[in-house]
């Protein structure tokens, strides 16, 4: 074996300073922690559609009998209900909420419960003393909006 | 004499006996840590009283300025759901990524907002009052239809109402002296009913179907177009083009005839975004 200096570790047939090779380590680690960072966002961002428990996040919403915001209601929910989604069809998802089954749009579904504003003013909606027809229009409103966002150019 | 001595000595003895047993013991007690057990326990009781009360004047919370005004605005639109007709069967317009495009286009990125169709003449077009970068656009099929808008006009359209709305007009018109009081407040026992809502859409209705905005507002909004259009004179075209053709309409149909009332007028917007005739 050759003699090198002090600050060098002989790998075969090379020459690597300790500097250099504690820089390699931890880009080595930096790339496998932002790795296991993208693995995660993406399993995370998976489970939002997969089947299973999931929440409507809405002030209201509509269960429909078939996929389609005109389709018959089959029942009106609120927010936080826990619904177990039977599968995700294109912009729908298929639910089962209680004993009804039907569809409610993908994008008022959530993975986790959201915050909702009748749980986190409860006394100020209560002042509403909302009627049944009233409940049930708020509950048809969501599905009549047409969304969009502008893109980052 | 003594008789009654004795009496109140032999009523006292298992007094003074039993104040004994406990000095005698009151040591060992201290030793083993009980009175301490009992003061923790009594603190515990009063945190856990504190919490119970905090979490019931919680939720006497009123929300800020920042998270009233969809709520409101969606309170707004459920209670006028006959009137003006949102909840109908309808094709995709195309109307969110032709308005997406033009906002991009302006460069306006990263702008979220719905739009919620109407099958009425009462109401033409509206940007309604949203929470902090939300946007709730009104649009009457009727009325695009009676002029044959193009995608551009409508987007044209939907903008002048961005800018009304990010001007305040609609909010500071809207806004009681009660609400604005107690927003971001509690009202744990204190009075308060819903009648501060029903003022607040009360001003809602007196906006949209009867007041609508002012030659000063309009003359604002009108120059802030012109100014962000006039880098683009396809899109200045357009915009000339949807203000003669809201004109025309005005003009020659009854239902439409109070649109000026709304949004005055049409006619005076066109000299405004106009260049100046030049004298020969």
């Amino acid at each position: 074996m050759s003699q090198l200096g002090n600050n060098s570790i002989q790998m075969e047939g090379v020459k690597m300073p300790k500097v250099t090779l504690a820089i390699t380590f931890l880009l080595l680690i930096s790339v496998s922690i932002t790795a296991a960072d993208e693995i995660i966002e993406s399993k995370q961002a998976e489970a939002k559609y997969l089947p299973g428990i999931h929440y409507y996040n809405q002030m209201y919403g509509t269960v429909h009998l078939q996929k389609g915001s005109d389709a018959e209601t089959v029942t009106t929910i609120s927010c936080g209900q826990p619904l177990r989604v039977i599968e995700f069809e294109k912009e729908w998802g298929n639910v089962k909420v209680g004993p009804y089954t039907g569809f409610i749009k993908k994008e008022y579904i959530s993975a986790k419960k959201t915050p909702c504003f009748q749980d986190d003013y409860p006394k100020f909606f209560n002042l509403l003393n909302l009627e049944l027809s009233e409940i049930y229009h708020w509950g048809r409103l969501y599905d009549q909006y047409i969304i969009g966002k502008s893109r980052i150019k | 004499m003594i008789k009654f001595v004795l009496l109140v000595f032999f009523l006292i003895k298992p007094i003074i006996a039993a104040e004994n047993k406990f000095e005698n013991i009151k040591s060992i007690l201290k030793n083993d840590g009980l009175d301490a057990l009992a003061d923790q326990k009594k603190t515990e009781e009063e945190k856990t009283k504190s919490a119970t009360l905090q979490k019931t004047i919680q939720r006497y919370n009123v929300p800020d300025k920042n998270q009233i005004w969809s709520f409101i605005s969606e309170y707004w639109l459920v209670r006028n759901s006959p009137v003006i007709r949102w909840d109908f069967e309808k094709p995709d317009y195309g109307i969110d990524s032709s308005f997406a495009t033009f906002l991009e286009k302006i460069n306006i990125p990263e702008k979220k907002f719905k739009i919620l169709l109407v099958n009425t003449t009462a109401i033409t077009h509206f940007a309604l009052p949203s929470n902090k970068d939300d946007l709730l656009f009104l649009l009457s099929v009727p009325f695009i239809k009676s002029m044959d808008l193009s995608k551009t006009e409508i987007s044209l359209l939907l903008y002048e109402d961005m800018l009304r709305v990010q001007n305040d007009y609609f909010t500071e018109f809207a806004k009681t002296k009660e609400l604005e009081d107690l927003l971001g407040s509690n009202f744990h026992q204190k009075k308060l009913g819903k009648s501060i809502i029903d003022e607040v859409i009360k001003k809602y209705d007196k906006i949209i179907f009867d007041k609508g905005f002012s030659f000063q507002q309009q003359f604002q909004v009108t120059t802030e177009m012109a100014k962000i259009l006039k880098q683009d004179p396809v899109l200045m075209a357009s915009y000339q083009k949807l203000l003669e053709k809201i004109r025309d309409l005005i003009q020659s149909q009854e239902e439409y005839k109070l649109y000026s009332k709304i949004y005055p007028s049409p006619e005076m917007q066109l000299k405004w975004i106009l260049p100046p005739k030049k004298l020969l």
